[in-house]
């Protein structure tokens, strides 16, 4: 059976560091509060100059220039975002331009959060087709230009970050993207949303500079996580015929170091096997999990034969989890 | 005096709290009162009041339980003894 497998990952983090005591424009007992609700300490921001597809260029290059592949044979990139560019072209056609890899073609999907897990399951079911061979996945996100700096229940939580794998058809190979399940609530679609900007709300008709911001009903987001996530992991190995215990590492989406231990102790699988790394970058939305990937894999908690289990939830309401052979 | 008070606060709930919608906001309302109120959201509302008038006000006494009035009282005597 053919199927997508990972040639290489890379990501890519802004070198500027902001602690959460930086954040002075909230009080010292607001500050407090941020590690003990979400767990994160600091957080990347990106440059004054940088917009999102440079982070994505550069976790790309990251990812391409460990195995010395050559951009030029690409024959497709695939980008999740949720802080795009700009509303339009997709801001991986900028990406395609940067890395020079003129054979590939370029789209964006945005399922918000959980765009990881979607642009896995994309990527492999275009590999699957055997239309296409090689295809870079990317996700990357610049959430510090989406935020208001004055609101506390997204700010803190939020950081800037790219990350990206680099799939290849593999046929009679025990390797690569073994199973996917996808969900949306559309009915929820109001949770988490960037409100005016789009056609729902245009600028001209916004009634303040506030609706271009991202905003998130954090509690209603903190129970759906509990309830979808640990049912898509369970459903994802029922569906694959694989025992939680076989399974090395859980690389979820990284939102709440809350959220991965409930989910742990729901599935009763030890909170060990769930990797964190939201604690020094915060939520980097749907970059999150392809740059937990690449740190699992870059200090060797996951190697090759390795299983992984992906999961991501958010924006739509949507939830996703893939499961990896590495 | 409070009475300006209690309308730089109703701005500041509808500015903060665009879900409020139709929902009268009044002396008697509590914070709770108010859709999605939490601790995150008491932290704008902590943020919006510290921007607003020379005051300290602390996360403890933004609770869902404080009404509207209570809160204006406190701004009120707060900028009058300091």
């Amino acid at each position: 059976m053919r199927r997508a497998h990972i040639l290489s990952t890379g990501s890519f983090l802004p070198d500027r560091i902001i602690p959460n005591e930086d954040l002075t424009q909230f009080s010292s007992e607001a500050r407090r509060l941020i590690a003990e609700k979400t767990g994160v300490q600091t957080r990347r921001h990106a440059a004054e100059d940088q917009c999102t597809s440079d982070l994505a260029f550069a976790a790309a290059r990251a990812c391409l220039g460990k195995i010395d592949f050559p951009p030029e044979n690409l024959e497709g990139i695939v980008l999740s975002t949720s802080s795009p560019d700009r509303m339009q072209p997709a801001t991986a056609t900028r990406v395609q331009h940067l890395l020079g890899a003129r054979n590939a073609f370029a789209f964006d999907i945005n399922s918000v959060c959980s765009g990881s897990s979607y642009g896995i399951a994309v990527v492999d079911s275009l590999i699957r087709s055997g239309s296409f061979r090689t295809i870079l996945f990317v996700a990357a996100e610049m959430y510090s230009r989406i935020l208001s700096p004055r609101d506390f229940a997204t700010y803190p939580f939020f950081g800037d970050g790219a990350g990206a794998v680099l799939f290849q058809s593999a046929s009679g190979c025990p390797r690569g993207v073994l199973h996917s399940c996808l969900g949306t609530d559309g009915s929820r679609s109001d949770t988490i949303c960037v409100p005016g900007g789009g056609t729902m709300l245009p600028f001209e008709k916004m009634p303040g500079p506030r609706s271009a911001f991202f905003r998130m009903k954090g509690e209603e987001v903190f129970a759906f996580t509990l309830d979808k996530g640990p049912k898509v992991i369970r459903r994802l190995l029922e569906e694959a015929g694989v025992a939680p215990e076989a399974v090395k590492r859980f690389i979820c989406h990284q939102a709440n170091i809350h959220i991965l231990y409930g989910i742990a102790d729901q599935l009763g699988i030890p909170r060990e096997k769930f990797f964190v790394n939201l604690d020094r970058y915060g939520n980097t939305a749907s970059a999150s999990v392809l740059i937990a990937l690449d740190e699992a894999v870059a200090r060797g908690d996951l190697t090759a034969g390795d299983l992984a289990v992906i999961a991501a939830f958010g924006g739509g309401l949507s939830w996703g989890a893939n499961l990896i052979r590495i | 005096m409070n009475e300006t008070i209690l309308a730089t606060v109703q701005s500041g709930i509808v500015e903060l709290f665009p879900d409020v919608g139709k929902v009268p906001i009044t002396p008697r309302m509590r914070l709770g009162d108010i859709p999605d109120y939490d601790s995150m959201a008491a932290v704008n509302l902590q943020v919006f009041l510290e921007e607003r008038f020379p005051l300290k006000v602390s996360l403890d006494m933004l609770t869902e339980e404080m009404t509207l009035g209570e809160l204006v009282e406190y701004i009120g005597r707060y900028v009058k003894n300091n």
